[in-house]
């Protein structure tokens, strides 16, 4: 196979993080991260000269996400039900001995309802509440109509908050104590 | 829309959605994580080199897009690692292997490799999945399994329900954007007899507006869209109708 070319480097250095929380955001635990990201990145160094352009290179490369996030959550169901590995990701940062119990309880908690959300309403959700993506620009790299992305953000959005009520229902006191 | 207040922003009053979605902000990789997966992609792709694999993952790309590449990959993958078995040894080509990547000047040089990570998991079989399509409705229904516990299984019909729903929208709001809004009133008009109280309620009611402003009627589009805008103030569609209902 032909050694990397300067181009691939460069892509590589620039979206390497983008394809990271990509995945993260779409179900990946830290634990698999790399192993998928390297995969998405075979993927691109494979099918370079594929891609003709047509579309942005990050959507390219969220389209590839989006396989490789699919592909591993379908074939390790069980997975979407673990208590995601939030914990150990914080305790790898420097400022893990900041983070509480409570904080990373409550990433989990979080992680867990995305991943009970059908994923065409997750990605919407994700793109536009954690990335901070316009609908305009989540149309585009989802190739769907902004009318669409709207339905799709507002069913995710009911779907979060009634998840979010009946947690506060069932446990007001991890409520008071989230606040 | 992208003037929305986001809820993991201050705007949202509800401190519980606030903090869980804040909590989910960070997945940044950890330090040293590009440099690895950078020595681990660069191993791969030479032990590829060195089995002969590539002629295969090529062909088998050739077809196009990035799912062809996905496959690609597998392919790729999967012959690493039998080529890696079949050596039973990764002396010499372990050798081959490092001479490859040190020689090569994108490789950062300072991390060493890591021989033993040359075969990784083998990736699932699963054929590739197919794009989301442009409906609205999720592939189940939208009834929450949380909410009853008892049933594993959503009852069909109500998924069919809102296929039926979402596919009727797509085609309603075809028509408009292809400049028919008489026939895109007729398909609404349908949908609203067959799911009366569906769950794109909301859309449903948006581009029945919309298709008031085609067609000139802007007094019912704008009251329709003040109405709207009290029912849902919170709706992803409401930015959209306050601007409709206030134009001037």
């Amino acid at each position: 196979m032909a050694p990397f070319s300067p181009e691939f480097r460069a892509i590589y250095d620039e979206h390497f993080e983008f394809v990271w929380c990509s995945l993260r955001r779409l179900g990946v635990r830290e634990a698999d991260t790399m192993d998928l990201v390297q995969k998405v990145f075979l993927a691109v160094h494979v099918g370079w000269g594929q891609f003709e352009g047509r579309s942005k290179i990050r959507t390219w490369l969220f389209g590839i996400c989006r396989r490789v996030a699919s592909d591993y959550r379908r074939s390790s169901p069980i997975r979407r039900e673990i208590v995601t590995d939030a914990a150990a990701m914080d305790l790898r940062r420097d400022d893990a001995a900041a983070l509480g119990a409570e904080s990373r309880h409550r990433a989990s908690i979080a992680e867990g309802i995305l991943n009970r959300m059908p994923e065409p309403q997750r990605v919407v959700f994700v793109l536009f509440e954690l990335e901070e993506m316009s609908g305009e620009d989540i149309a585009e790299l989802l190739n769907l109509s902004v009318g669409t992305v709207r339905s799709r953000l507002r069913l995710a959005r009911e779907r979060f908050r009634r998840e979010v009520k009946r947690l506060a229902a069932a446990d007001p006191i991890g409520r008071k104590e989230a606040v | 829309m992208g003037d929305q207040p986001r809820w993991a922003s201050p705007m949202n009053e509800d401190e519980l959605e606030r903090e869980l979605l804040g909590s989910l902000r960070d997945v940044s990789p950890p330090p040293g994580a590009k440099g690895e997966t950078w020595n681990r992609l660069a191993v791969q792709v030479a032990a590829a080199a060195t089995i002969g694999t590539v002629s295969a993952a090529v062909h088998a790309v050739a077809g196009s897009g990035a799912g062809a590449a996905l496959q690609a990959t597998k392919v790729l993958t999967g012959k690493v690692v039998a080529g890696v078995a079949l050596a039973g040894s990764m002396a010499v080509g372990g050798w081959w292997i490092h001479r490859q990547i040190t020689a090569s000047p994108a490789v950062p040089v300072g991390a060493p490799v890591a021989f033993e990570r040359v075969a990784p998991p083998a990736p699932p079989s699963v054929p590739p999945v197919r794009e989301p399509e442009e409906i609205v409705a999720p592939a189940r229904a939208p009834i929450d399994p949380l909410e009853r516990p008892t049933k594993t299984v959503e009852p069909r019909p109500r998924s069919d329900l809102l296929a039926l729903e979402s596919r009727m929208l797509t085609d309603a709001r075809a028509q408009l954007r292809g400049g028919d809004p008489r026939s895109s009133l007729s398909t609404l008009e349908r949908l609203r007899a067959r799911v009366p109280r569906g769950v794109l309620m909301q859309e449903r009611e948006v581009l029945a507006i919309q298709i008031a402003s085609a067609l000139g009627d802007t007094t019912t589009a704008k009251r329709r869209a003040k109405e709207f805008v009290d029912a849902y103030p919170e709706s992803p569609h409401a930015s959209q109708m306050r601007r409709l209902a206030t134009d001037p």
